[in-house]
């Protein structure tokens, strides 16, 4: 009852943030021009979770490539195929959750976050990145990360910050249903090759995460 | 007094029972005379008719291909028989050179199999050493 009463209290855009910021997202990846870069981060996101987890499986990372088109590819060695090919959508879902939930916490704990996200896109670009169009695409996402270090009030860093991370996870949410192409490529092909489960219940799996993600986000107010 | 010429005179009987016999005789000869003729005059009657009808060309045709491939498995069998068996006989010694000169660097299917064999695990190998040296994941 305390809780209810004090949620009533609340004011409109504390109350729905959450669906507010993520109502923003949905806006911004509809605009034409503006939403390229965003869908560059969520793939950015998803080639570097195939990554890490090879990279925590005992693998490696050879190379990252991005395509100005939103796709990507993550050349690995070693490691388990299983865990890097179910880490691509997962991986993002759980980037976008951690950005929105990070950036929402603490003023100081954006800015962390931030410095984080520039190291992370550092390294990648200083080892992982061999071409050109690559080089260039990951440079820009360095860019957009370090403008929001010249917002003059940190809010407007976490809210930026919250909105990138609401906009991997809609791209995370939206991204595993491409895969029902017909085709038996990509991340659901993979699995269903090395788990013999069809590739529709990973494509089920991974919006269920997101969901999920959306559902958690949506409770904590944050 | 009468005599029955049947029982008192055989010879008369004999030569009447002959007589009979040879009635009976001719009576059953119009009937296979009758029968022969019958028959003689239904073939020639097909004969006619066969010789009415367009004369029947009987189609017998030849695909060389199947021919080809009939020579070439005769031709391995013999290669192989001659391989297992070994040939002592002047003629089969003809045979092999005959198929020799026909297939005259053609491998045996045995041969065939083993190489491909061979190549097929080299090639596993292979992969199994480029995997390890550059073995590599893709992941879209």
């Amino acid at each position: 009852m305390t809780i209810d009463r004090a949620s009533n209290r609340l004011p409109f855009t504390k109350k729905y943030r959450f669906w507010l910021i993520l109502l923003c997202a949905a806006l911004i990846m509809q605009l034409p021009f503006v939403s390229i870069p965003f869908k560059w981060l969520e793939s950015y996101f998803h080639e570097i979770s195939h990554g890490l987890a090879a990279i925590f499986t005992g693998g490696s990372i050879v190379k990252i490539e991005l395509f100005p088109n939103g796709a990507g590819l993550c050349t690995t060695r070693g490691g388990s195929s299983f865990l890097i090919s179910f880490f691509g959508y997962a991986g993002a879902a759980i980037w976008g959750v951690a950005i929105y939930l990070v950036a929402g916490a603490n003023q100081r704990l954006a800015q962390m976050l931030s410095g984080l996200l520039v190291l992370l896109i550092s390294v990648t670009l200083i080892f992982w990145v061999r071409d050109i169009l690559s080089f260039i695409i990951i440079s820009s996402l360095l860019v957009i990360i370090l403008l929001k270090f010249k917002f003059s009030k940190l809010s407007y860093l976490q809210v930026s910050l919250q909105i990138t991370g609401a906009l991997v996870l809609l791209n995370s949410v939206k991204s595993p249903w491409y895969l029902l192409d017909g085709r038996s490529l990509g991340d659901g092909a993979a699995l269903s090759g090395i788990t013999g489960l069809p590739e529709i219940l990973w494509i089920f799996i991974w919006f269920a995460i997101g969901i999920s993600g959306m559902i958690v986000l949506a409770k904590n107010r944050v | 007094m009468q005599i029955n010429s049947a029982s008192s005179y055989t010879p008369s009987n004999s030569s009447l029972a002959t007589g009979e016999q040879n009635r009976v005789a001719e009576q059953r000869d119009p009937l296979r005379i009758q029968k022969i003729q019958e028959s003689s005059q239904a073939s020639s009657q097909q004969v006619k008719e066969q010789a009415q009808q367009p004369p029947k060309v009987e189609r017998f045709d030849i695909d060389p291909q199947a021919i080809a491939l009939i020579e070439q498995e005769q031709q391995s069998q013999q290669s192989q028989t001659s391989q297992t068996l070994g040939t002592s006989n002047q003629s089969s010694d003809q045979s092999r050179q005959k198929t020799n000169s026909t297939a005259y660097d053609q491998p045996p299917s045995q041969n065939k199999s083993a190489v491909a064999a061979y190549q097929s695990v080299d090639s596993i190998s292979q992969r199994e050493n480029i995997q390890q040296i550059f073995g590599v994941d893709l992941f879209a």
